[in-house]
């Protein structure tokens, strides 16, 4: 499955356009990494439990959007973009979104 | 006084270890989860990205009937 951020793909024929596809998940630090992350910003520097969730987030959004495109038949998804929020204060919610499309080699 | 004092802070400090316990036992047991071996029908793809947090590079692998990924420790 090709995932790019542009328009089109280089060296591909969009063929055919499925519509929009995402993935979205929503995290959060269990005690101990909360507790941890507050000590850590007392000195600084990177927040590496936060860091951790969003990187895992950030990989089961992407994980679930290529499902969803597959499950719609797509070979490929375009102008893919990030989004992210937060609910409550502990918790982050991060969105991987595209265009689901069917592409051929030119 | 002084009894119920120790004991109270006592129970806090023993709920701080516990709760950073569990999340170094997590994080061992996340590194301990990284099978190296993509499943069968899995093909290699050509995404590769650095894990910010255990600066481990690994590469993605994609089930074309399943559309499920999967990530390879390629080095550490």
């Amino acid at each position: 499955m090709l995932v790019v951020t542009t328009e089109g793909i280089a060296g591909y024929r969009i063929e055919k356009v499925l519509g929009h596809t995402f993935g979205v998940v929503v995290r959060s630090r269990g005690l101990g990494g909360n507790i941890t992350a507050s000590f850590r910003s007392l000195f600084g520097g990177e927040i590496k439990e936060y860091t951790e969730m969003i990187e895992d987030a950030r990989k089961a959004a992407i994980d679930r959007m290529i499902q969803n495109a597959h499950a719609m038949g797509a070979n490929a998804i375009i102008m893919m973009r990030f989004d992210s929020g937060e609910i409550g204060q502990t918790m982050s919610e991060i969105v991987a979104y595209g265009t689901a499309v069917i592409a051929e080699k030119e | 006084m002084a009894y119920f004092l120790s004991f109270y802070f006592g129970i806090q400090l023993m709920i701080v270890i516990a709760a950073v316990a569990g999340t170094l036992w997590y994080r061992r047991r996340r590194l301990a989860q990284r099978s190296n071996q993509p499943p069968r029908g899995f093909q290699r793809t050509d995404e590769i990205f650095i894990d910010p947090t255990t600066g481990i590079k690994q590469q993605v692998w994609f089930n074309p009937r399943t559309g499920e990924r999967f990530y390879q420790t390629i080095e550490s």
